[in-house]
């Protein structure tokens, strides 16, 4: 029953905080492009005109979503499987240098650009031109092919160089092209059923070093295969629902977990705890009184960090104490027990607090009264010290809950970032957003903002159904009356002290 | 009644609260190797410095779809030098990498890791950065001298914020420490100097620096190429030259205290010479290192 309740109310805010994002990236999503191909402007057959194009030109190539494949309609071929790589590598291919080299894949016979920031070296495979009858000196075919890469490569750069800015432009057939003393070497085998694209100087050397006479900075490279256009479907990006499906289906859900096994756990931890020391505090001797109450409540006033930091120094590998922890198999940094301690230690002080506050306002002459009819100790703070000071202890919690919930500075200190473990919410907003997914980011705020909202509803009015019995009894409905009439089958002279108690505590306010 | 049910529930939640946090004493991010029988079961736990965040990432995912047995535990993209102090405060990890040799040569010396599986692993590039619709462009470090860009840089926990200082200090807008005085570019640590003539802002990580130019929050930061496609939203607007820093290099090692030595300096390999790895660092523009 209770695992229903908690199953319902989850599926509730999970719900409910999906409905916000997709109102607000609704608007966002692009559509696939489905523009009429703009005219193509003749170049030159050595291709080194640049064309003039705005960055919004998407100059009718539909590219998918995935930023795989591209298609102009009407066009005798697509572009498919398309990578782009930021770098390659200077490493030596099975002991031998084969200049600075890009791994393209298991297939031959791939479509491959490299660009040095000012000239692109385009590779059509002798075998894939004359398939789809591509003439590498006709400027038509050129200019489809630039079209095809530039929109393809846009739509991959992130920011990065892209071939757009790329005035020369070369296309050739041959595997090895040669230009200003570097040659580039195209569909290389390199290795068993490994293709390579590699570029290195005339004389074998390494062209990417200062030094070297033809020195050149490689920029970039793409590679894909062209194919024939019936064989591309173009998936447009998904836009309102069907994005919020695969976002929530991709989602990491396990902060969620981390914050509820975290919170749960540390608030019934901390209301324990907190009672205790308040109750304990109180029976002190005020010299005492006073020295607990600074220690209690300090970690209030310490900035979470300084208590992560103290924490860490004091259980880190480099103490005894920690050291021990570690040895015994229960290392209390960077282990999810450590998220519990950092939020039971920084939230505490709001329960102790709220209980002390709320103690230190009871009538001693009630208390007396109790202890004078033989009542014992736990009875006397179970029947009328948590009853009178409920609304005190439950404002308490709810404090104690946020603060615990909020727990950032200390856990990510003390317990770090460890998804599935460690990370709780608070702590997955700030990496992810770090990490550049602000939609995952702003799931958990959402997430986080209605979680607090129901907890902290749900207490209020629960507070208020556990208080019912202070207000005036023609207020209250039969069943409250029952109970009522239950509690005066108890001590009847003590009911009469907490009602005058209440009075009193009324006419305060 | 009601007392003892009050009782009996403040106990049951206690205990339950104590049970619960011993029992998960298990759950930390430790990879303890599994079953012996059969297929041995391995997590390894990676500390990676934080510019190689999504790249090592999927190399993990096709490792684990190719090495079925070997899984790995949420990796920790930090500042090097945080990871640093994490493994100092005692963290466990099976492989370290970070973005300096400093760095790499710290945990050595501290004997955070096996120097005998030390080898270099990557090379990057320092660019300048900027918010994606800026229109800076090919922005160099004299640029920087007398001007009123404002400016984000990696603190000297980071690698990418001591190239960064080596880089300013050739035009004179950092001072080495005492130590160094006189000393500019791949001459200097790049830690513990003062920026002159500039007062650029200082983050934890490169991810934060690079987040400062997407947000526009500076008109420029000094980060990695790779960076500038890992996070997208910034624009590439000028190359720092390589001989105005340290070479950029990301050192990998097992950790001394790794339970699964060979599993990492496997993957480690792996990492190195797989054509498929070689096709994802190439991807995220990571030049594997000579």
């Amino acid at each position: 029953m209770g695992a229903k309740l908690a199953q319902a109310v989850v599926a509730c805010l999970l719900a409910a905080s999906c409905v916000a994002p997709s109102l607000c990236w609704a608007d966002d999503s692009l559509g696939s492009v489905d523009e009429p191909a703009v005219p193509i402007a003749p170049v030159s057959a050595s291709g080194s005109q640049a064309i003039e194009r705005t960055p919004q030109d998407d100059d009718g190539v539909e590219v998918s979503a995935a930023g795989d494949a591209a298609l102009i309609e009407g066009c005798r071929f697509a572009v498919a499987d398309f990578t782009r790589s930021q770098s390659g590598s200077n490493r030596a291919v099975d002991g031998a240098y084969q200049g600075y080299n890009y791994y393209v894949g298991t297939e031959p016979d791939n479509l491959a650009v490299v660009s040095t920031g000012s000239m692109a070296v385009v590779y059509v495979p002798a075998a894939t031109a004359s398939a789809f009858r591509i003439d590498l000196a006709s400027a038509a075919d050129q200019q489809l092919l630039q079209r095809y890469l530039v929109a393809l490569d846009s739509a991959a750069a992130k920011g990065s160089a892209r071939l757009e800015a790329v005035a020369d432009w070369r296309f050739t057939s041959d595997q090895r092209y040669r230009a200003g003393g570097v040659e580039f070497r195209f569909d290389m085998a390199l290795q068993e059923g490994r293709y390579y694209t590699c570029v290195i100087g005339e004389d074998g050397g390494d062209v990417t070093a200062p030094s070297h006479s033809a020195h050149v900075q490689l920029a970039h490279a793409d590679f894909g295969r062209i194919v024939d256009p019936h064989a591309v479907a173009i998936q447009g990006e998904a836009t309102g629902l069907e994005w919020l499906a695969a976002f929530l289906a991709d989602m990491d859900y396990s902060p969620l977990w981390v914050t509820l096994r975290t919170t749960g756990l540390a608030i019934v931890l901390i209301f324990v705890l907190g009672l205790a020391a308040a109750y304990f505090t109180l029976r002190l001797p005020s010299r005492a009184q006073d020295a607990f109450d600074s220690i209690f409540t300090i970690p209030m006033v310490l900035p979470p960090t300084v208590c992560g930091f103290l924490l860490l120094l004091a259980f880190g590998r480099s103490t005894a104490l920690g050291q021990w922890f570690i040895d015994v198999g229960f290392p209390l940094v960077f282990s999810w027990q450590a998220t519990v301690i950092a939020a039971v230690i920084v939230a505490f002080p709001l329960m102790y607090r709220s209980a002390r506050g709320a103690f230190e306002n009871l009538d001693p002459n009630m208390l007396d009264a109790a202890r004078t009819l033989g009542w014992s100790d736990p009875r006397i703070f179970f029947r009328i010290m948590l009853p009178l000071s409920w609304s005190s202890i439950a404002a308490g919690t709810v404090l104690a809950f946020a603060r615990a919930l909020g727990e950032f500075g200390a856990t990510l200190f003390l317990a770090g970032n460890y998804a599935g473990v460690t990370r709780t919410i608070p702590i997955a907003i700030y990496f992810e957003w770090m990490n550049g997914n602000t939609d995952v980011a702003v799931f958990w705020t959402i997430v986080i903002i209605m979680f607090s909202f129901v907890v902290i509803l749900f207490i209020n009015l629960w507070s208020r159904r556990t208080t019912k019995y202070r207000r005036p009894v023609a207020d209250d409905g039969p069943a409250s009356g029952r109970s009522r009439r239950k509690r005066l089958r108890g001590d009847a002279a003590l009911e009469a002290g907490v009602a005058a108690a209440e009075a009193g505590e009324g006419g305060a306010r | 009644m009601m007392k003892k049910a009050m009782v009996a529930g403040a106990a049951a939640c206690a205990l339950a609260g104590v049970l619960a946090l011993t029992g998960c004493a298990g759950g930390q991010p430790q990879g303890g190797s599994g079953a012996a029988d059969g297929q041995p079961a391995v997590e390894l736990q990676v500390f990676a410095a934080n510019s190689l965040s999504k790249a090592l990432d999927e190399a993990q995912e096709l490792y684990t779809s190719q090495n079925p047995g070997i899984t790995f535990a949420d990796t920790q993209y930090k500042g090097s030098g945080e990871l640093n102090e994490m493994l100092a405060a005692g963290s466990y990890a099976d492989l370290l990498v970070t973005a300096s040799k400093g760095t790499m040569d710290d945990a050595v010396a501290e004997g955070y890791v096996d120097e005998a599986t030390r080898a270099d692993m990557f090379t990057n590039e320092l660019v300048f950065v900027s918010k994606e619709d800026s229109t800076l462009q090919d922005v160099t470090l004299d640029d920087l001298k007398g001007s009123a860009y404002s400016l984000c840089v990696g603190d000297d926990s980071v690698p990418a914020g001591t190239y960064a200082a080596q880089a300013l200090s050739t035009v004179g807008l950092y001072e080495p420490p005492a130590a160094d005085a006189g000393k500019t570019g791949a001459a200097i640590t790049g830690k513990g100097g003062t920026y002159t003539g500039i007062t650029p802002i200082l983050q934890t990580s490169v991810g934060n620096v690079c987040k400062q130019a997407e947000n526009g929050d500076v008109d420029l930061a000094i980060v990695y190429s790779s960076d500038v496609f890992r996070f997208g939203g910034v624009k590439n607007v000028g190359i720092i030259p390589d001989d105005t820093h340290k070479p950029i290099v990301y050192p990998g090692a097992v950790c001394a205290g790794s339970e699964n030595a060979q599993a990492a300096a496997d993957f480690m390999e792996w990492c190195l010479t797989d054509p498929d790895a070689q096709k994802i660092w190439q991807k995220w523009g990571f030049e594997l290192s000579e």
